[in-house]
């Protein structure tokens, strides 16, 4: 169960006696005769004062996106301590036995960050808002007024003049949007926008067709925008699984609009998106689009891990899921790490080396490693030799990659797609390969499970006419196009330093990791990067799926239904199929398209992303490739979180552009600011929600989060329920008020209503409660257990529990069993189970595409140039693929997680504000010098992009950037960084009028900067600066002048 | 495939695990292309000295789990338990969890702590350095506090724990307390919220909580605090409920201990037989019982107090 030593072992190292001769220092000593000394003094009470099990309730947090497991003392009807549950991997470890008794283990409270424990503060804000506030003057202007909740489902869905102040414009709602509702048509349209993509049908064919419904189109001349329901675009910031379902559910099953995006690319987009390429499958000629993940390091069980551009002790999902396997590694020995990172992190204080690379070039450091391991044989040969799933298996492997397939090679030299064997009379179908072995070509299957093929590592041959080279052997000339030095200097780090870091990298069997984050993820050649650190030195030591090495987590347990659970949450009477571009082009190949037009794009394409953030706002303003009626804005702050952030605002100022602007928001935020309407919505203790689980999660996970205190919101009543206003609530009404097929009775499909969050939720919960089979149902709640639960939560209203309503819905033989989940806030597979032998138990166990054939093929949508299918170091540039111009400044900016704060919503959390009132600029001493700068001086940060150092927030508003230089020596001289979330100005930091009162504003509040408005924005497209393939948005390439306020 | 135990031989020996891998390489068929894997098998350096004392077993968890248990045993023995806190500030990131956790199990006002971690950059020669040092009420068994004040007010209990009788130690006596402490870990407590400024105060801020075996509120009208000190107790409120310390739970590091020091069979005893202790809080004879491991606080940290306790 752990790697140190038994306990025995240790007491008998203690007894060598060379301790003991330590005078002086020695604890044992004068402590303990004096204790017992007091033995006789005093007698003590033999008994313990009992804790009452239903004064917590098991939910989990989201104080960050970790999501750890925690239990909620309730007095009073209060939250008043959160506390670490000793049921889950992400704050115990070892975690308890589920099927501990909830009262045996009410006593063991379990790890927790500081964040996590000021959650409270997060629930019971001054600031927070209760009712739906309607904008009384312009956007941003911060003037509101309150308004019931019907008046604002009735204006938002039925549209008209809404606001007067605009001067008689009229605003289209959801009606009038609700325009394609046939199930058959949206198949039909869709199949046959396809067939436009592919050249098998013509626009003039398709406004033939469906000539009676074209007025149901964004654009009769181009099909592929798909129709009008496509113009309500859904944006969420922090949102998971469950409460995803549910909006999903109304967003694209019930409404039909394919604008559903979330925030990936602000978080570490590039890192999902090298995952999705590199799990990608071969199918029917071409690949299957693998999954949205990625990976991390077994770190119970790793020897060696690099922390590349991942700053683990602040942040890196998470605090207490990570740093106590870290650090109980370090003191023992087990582990050593490196550290990659432009700033000397507190890892590094603690790491065997940092190398302090410059932002952005972590490629080349990379290269540098993979030309060494690749010259000094140090790579996992007998891995990277395995061909298919077959050739694994006989060597024990649960993986393999395509490092040993050919790869064609064009007359330019520029690799393109996999040879196959079709191509040189070797027969087999479109997803035959093949590798060169014994001196000539081998066909082979990747998924052929009973014929093993290997390959030659480093082939670079004629087949019949056709050029072709080896996966491995195209890496090889990637990283050997520069010498190990020549990289070196280009990453300002040593060569030493990189051939230390590749020898102790390849000294540790499969134990050994490249564990990365932002810090490698959010330049413009994030995708890249991804690909050379994650991706191939991990391959090139086979380590994925083996204890101590590269893991993909242990996944979750089927929350919504699947082969055997009680419910399925897809149920669904006429469940539309989206179709067409939606507003950031993701999934899309611009060169199908109907508005092709060359390069540049007008914008670019994203063929290999999604959920990119920063693309949604910036497209609407451009309303490329269409305008968009209704933006809705659920839990997040993308002014504030993205970087060039300021450059969103005029676009959501314009009520032509944006003409209708909802949010979702427990207070007025940055972002929100801005918008028409705010419905406020539960915070995280109030409310339903599945969190699932993150790749270095071992373990299969199903944490729940339940409502735990009573919400201050208003009660409203739809479906004939009565509920405190949230985002579900906004949805069933306007799902009521339209009529939508889905949602209200027998939204289920005849197998239940849809009329409150319970009918969604509890569902979701007797699923967990099934488990993977039918032989890992759970038991059902004791009778202790029952009062347990129900006296957890008598002080709820009957709005937000109601025990008979909810045994109801899942009915009696489900109840008891969602009663034991509940009990414990979720469900976790028990914790010898998440190792087999020498691997992990919840495989990846597939192929790793170390070669990227589906990128190969796309161009990239700016340049028109091929984009590089492997590997590779590019330099960071523009959407245009040019340098960029920082007109002479000399500071690179960066930023950095502080473990106090989590991006913009816990400014309002008092307790970590008091700890650390402001953040800094933080530069070198060797920087301030040169710029005539001391600790603590005044400064504002400039750039090329925001020569005014402000964030332009309109009406005549601007926040400077302006803050106080702190001196440490912990950085790399040339480059500057601020810590996140500071420098709010909204968020309860200014004054804003409600019903004609101003609400004074908190000054702790709006402390410290926040620099994110010095940052890039794109000179071409106008907006943040971006990996135009990942789709990162850029935090770290910009350079600043500081100069003295 | 065999279990792998990991690194059994300590600092400085080949990892075990390497020939465990090997065998599983065997064990899955590969023969004799053991050879072949062509991944060197070199023997990671060791960059401390070897006067470094031997690890600690347990993962966090299982510590958690036995120092709680350990906790049971003491508070039903019969016997009085003999407090003791340990900070291993090797392990200690400097996150703040324990200083917001023991805020929220016993609230304070703004700017009152009962526990801090103290930060400190300091350059070690040419390379930079970080110190991470978390602080509490280090319930002196000779407390400088209570030389202050009259008898009475402060009292020693027989399982450690310095107690502050709150009717009598309030004003002038409150503030000479504080002010007698070396190290700046008692305030008075002003009866300030964070909130009561704002909008709309909150309720959590004025909930009842036990404090020296009373309930109190922060902003009741005749159970505040007002002008009393405030100051660690090692959560007694928890342990005679056989809970730990906020701050001992909380921990991500891993970093904290506590237990009945009189009880050879428990954690506590355990890990800090044979250690080397940080001795900067001895040298005042106050005979503390919070004690810091001494393997990250090297010489020059220990210099001058005022690296880490300056007003």
């Amino acid at each position: 169960m752990n790697d140190d030593k038994t306990r025995e072992q240790v007491q008998a190292e203690h007894k060598t006696g060379r301790r003991e001769m330590l005078a002086g220092a020695l604890l044992g000593g004068a402590l303990l005769a004096r204790a017992e000394q007091a033995q006789a003094a005093d007698s003590a009470a033999g008994a313990l004062k009992p804790v009452d099990p239903s004064e917590y309730i098991y939910t989990t947090c989201l104080q960050c996106n970790t999501g750890c497991e925690i239990k909620v003392r309730i007095q009073d009807g209060l939250a008043v301590k959160i506390e670490g549950s000793p049921y889950a991997p992400r704050p115990m470890d070892p975690h308890i036995d589920w099927n501990t008794p909830v009262a045996q283990a009410v006593r063991l409270h379990a790890h927790f960050c500081p964040k996590g424990q000021a959650g409270i503060q997060t629930v019971y804000d001054p600031y927070r808002i209760t009712k739906v506030l309607k904008r009384a003057g312009a956007r941003g202007e911060g003037k509101w007024v309150t308004i019931p909740f019907d008046q604002a489902i009735r204006e938002i869905v039925e549209g008209g003049v809404l606001f007067p102040q605009d001067g008689g414009k009229s605003v289209e709602g959801f009606r009038a949007l609700y325009a394609l509702k046939d199930r058959q048509l949206f198949a039909d349209m869709a199949a046959d926008v396809t067939r436009i993509r592919r050249r098998q049908m013509t626009v003039e064919q398709f406004k033939e067709k469906y000539r009676d419904h074209l007025d149901k189109l964004i654009d009769p001349d181009h099909p592929d925008f798909g129709p009008k329901n496509n113009q309500f675009v859904f944006n969420w910031g922090r949102l998971k699984a469950g409460r995803g379902d549910f909006f999903r559910r109304f967003v694209q099953s019930s409404f039909g609009s394919v604008n559903a995006h979330g925030h990936t690319t602000v978080c570490q987009g590039s890192i999902y998106f090298a995952g999705m390429a590199m799990s990608d499958a071969p199918s029917g000629g071409s690949w299957t689009g693998g999954s949205k993940w990625y990976w991390m390091a077994d770190t119970t069980h790793a020897e060696f891990i690099i922390y590349w551009g991942a700053n683990v002790l602040e942040g890196g999902y998470g605090p207490s899921l990570k740093i106590p396997k870290i650090m109980r590694g370090l003191a023992s020995g087990r582990l050593k790490v490196a550290v990659i990172d432009p700033r000397h992190t507190k890892l590094a204080a603690k790491a065997w080396r940092w190398l302090p690379v410059k932002p952005g070039e972590d490629a080349a450091i990379a290269m540098a490693m993979i030309q060494w391991i690749l010259e000094n044989e140090r790579y996992d040969r007998r891995y990277l030799e395995n061909c298919n799933r077959a050739a694994a298996t006989a060597d024990g492997e649960p993986t393999w990659s395509n490092a040993a397939w050919l790869v064609k090679i064009g007359p330019d030299g520029t690799p393109g797609a996999f040879l196959r064997a079709s191509e040189i009379g070797l027969g087999g179908d479109a997803d035959t390969f093949v590798a060169w072995r014994n001196g000539k070509p081998l066909a082979f299957r990747s998924g052929d499970t009973a014929n093993p093929a290997e390959g030659d590592l480093f082939v670079d041959t004629v087949i019949n006419g056709i050029r072709v080279k080896s996966g491995l052997q195209i890496l090889r000339e990637e990283a050997q196009k520069r010498t190990i030095h020549a990289w070196a200097a280009i990453a300002g780090v040593s060569a030493a330093d990189i051939i230390a870091l590749a020898r102790e990298f390849t000294s540790h069997g499969k134990r050994a990791v490249v564990e990365i984050h932002r810090g490698v993820s959010q330049h413009t050649n994030g995708f890249y990067n991804s690909l050379a650190t994650m991706g191939a030195l991990n391959t090139l030591i086979g380590n994925l799926d083996w204890k101590g090495g590269l893991i993909y987590g242990g996944g979750s347990y089927g929350e919504t239904g699947g082969t055997g659970r009680p419910f399925q949450l897809t149920d669904h009477p006429a469940a539309l199929s989206p179709f067409g571009l939606d507003i950031i082009r993701g999934g899309a190949v611009y060169e199908q398209s109907t508005i092709f037009n060359g390069y540049p794009a007008r914008r670019p394409w994203y063929p290999l992303a999604s959920d990119v953030y920063q693309e949604v706002i910036p497209s609407a303003g451009d309303a490329y490739p269409y305008p968009i009626k209704i933006l809705m804005l659920y839990m997040g702050s993308p002014v504030y979180a993205l970087p060039a952030g300021h450059s969103l605002i005029p676009i959501l100022r314009d009520t032509d552009k944006i003409p209708l602007f909802i949010a979702s928001d427990i207070v007025i935020g940055e972002t929100t600011m801005y918008a028409d309407y705010i419905f406020p919505d539960l915070s995280y203790l109030e409310r339903w929600e599945f969190h699932r689980t993150h790749p270095s999660i071992a373990h299969r996970v199903s944490p729940v989060r339940q409502p735990v205190v009573p919400s201050p919101n208003e009660t409203v009543r739809v479906y004939g329920e009565e509920m405190p206003i949230s985002m579900e609530a906004v949805f069933l009404a306007i799902a009521e008020r339209l009529n939508l097929p889905g949602f209200g009775p027998g939204a289920f499909a005849g197998r239940g209503d849809l009329k409150r969050p319970e009918d969604f939720y509890l569902r979701m919960v007797a699923n967990v409660a099934y488990g993977q089979s039918s032989a890992e149902i759970c038991p059902d709640a004791s009778d202790e257990e029952m009062a347990i639960f129900l006296n957890a939560r008598k002080h709820l209203p009957k709005t937000m529990f109601d025990p008979e309503k909810w045994q109801g819905i899942v009915g009696p033989e489900w109840w008891r069993k969602v009663v034991y989940v509940l009990n414990r806030g979720g469900r976790w597979q028990p914790y010898a189970q998440a190792w087999t032998g020498e691997q992990v138990t919840n495989k990846y166990g597939k192929l790793i595409n170390l070669y990227l054939e589906k990128v190969a093929l796309l161009r990239d949508s700016m340049t028109g140039k091929p984009l590089p299918g492997i590997a590779t170091y590019l330099p960071i540039q523009d959407s245009l693929g040019r340098p960029l111009d920082h007109r002479g400044a000399p500071l690179h900016l960066i930023t950095n997680r502080n473990m106090l704060q989590t991006k913009s919503r816990t400014i309002s959390n008092y307790w970590l504000t008091d700890i650390k009132p402001e953040n800094f600029i933080e530069m070198s001493p060797r920087d301030a010098q040169q710029l005539g700068l001391k600790d603590g001086d005044d400064v504002f940060v400039l750039s090329a992009s925001n020569p005014d150092a402000q964030w332009t927030l309109g009406h005549g508003q601007a926040k400077p950037l302006r803050g106080k230089v702190r001196l440490t020596s912990r950085i790399r001289p040339g480059v500057v960084t601020f810590e996140l979330g500071w420098g709010h100005w909204a968020y309860g930091s200014s004054v804003q009028v409600i019903d004609g009162r101003a609400i004074p504003a908190d000054e702790r509040r709006g402390r410290g900067i926040h620099a994110n408005a010095a940052m890039d924005v794109d000179p071409f497209i106008r907006s943040p600066l971006s990996d135009v393939v990942g789709g990162s948005a850029v935090f770290y390439d910009t350079r600043v002048y500081i100069v003295k306020a | 495939m065999a279990e792998v135990k990991g690194n059994q031989q300590g600092i400085g020996a080949p990892p075990s695990q390497r020939r465990t891998f090997m065998q599983a390489l065997a064990g899955a068929g590969a023969g004799a292309a053991i050879a072949s894997v062509g991944l060197q098998m070199a023997r990671p350096e060791r960059a401390e000295a070897a006067d470094v004392p031997p690890p600690l077993a347990e993962a966090t968890g299982e510590a958690l789990i036995r120092m709680q248990q350990d906790l049971e045993r003491a508070m039903t023995s019969g016997r009085t338990p003999s407090w003791v806190m340990v900070v291993d500030t090797r392990k200690c990131v400097g996150c703040d969890a324990c200083t917001v956790a023991c805020k929220a199990e016993v609230p304070t006002g703004p700017g009152g702590f009962c526990r801090r971690v103290i930060q400190k950059e300091l350059p070690i020669g040419p390379r930079p350095y970080a110190v991470f040092k978390p602080v509490n009420c280090l319930q002196c068994d000779d407390p400088p506090c209570a030389r202050a004040v009259p008898s009475g007010m402060i009292r020693k209990r027989p399982d450690g724990i310095v107690e502050f009788n709150h009717i009598q130690l309030f004003g002038p006596y409150a503030r000479a307390a504080a002010q007698a402490c070396p190290w700046n870990l008692i305030h008075i407590d002003q009866k300030q919220t964070y909130t009561q400024d704002t909008p709309q105060p909150q309720a959590y801020e004025n909930r009842r909580f036990e404090e020296y075996g009373r309930e109190y509120r922060r902003q009741g009208v005749f159970d505040n605090l007002f002008e009393r000190a405030r100051k660690c107790t090692f959560c007694a409120h928890r342990l005679e409920r056989g809970v730990l310390p906020a701050c001992v739970t909380t921990c991500v590091g891993g970093a904290m201990y506590f237990g009945d020091i009189s009880d050879r069979a428990s954690l506590i005893y355990q890990v800090t037989q044979g250690r080397r202790v940080f001795k900067g809080h001895e040298n005042l004879g106050v005979k503390p019982r919070v004690i810091y491991f001494e393997e990250s606080m090297p010489e020059a940290v220990h210099v001058d107090c005022s690296a880490c306790h300056s007003r």
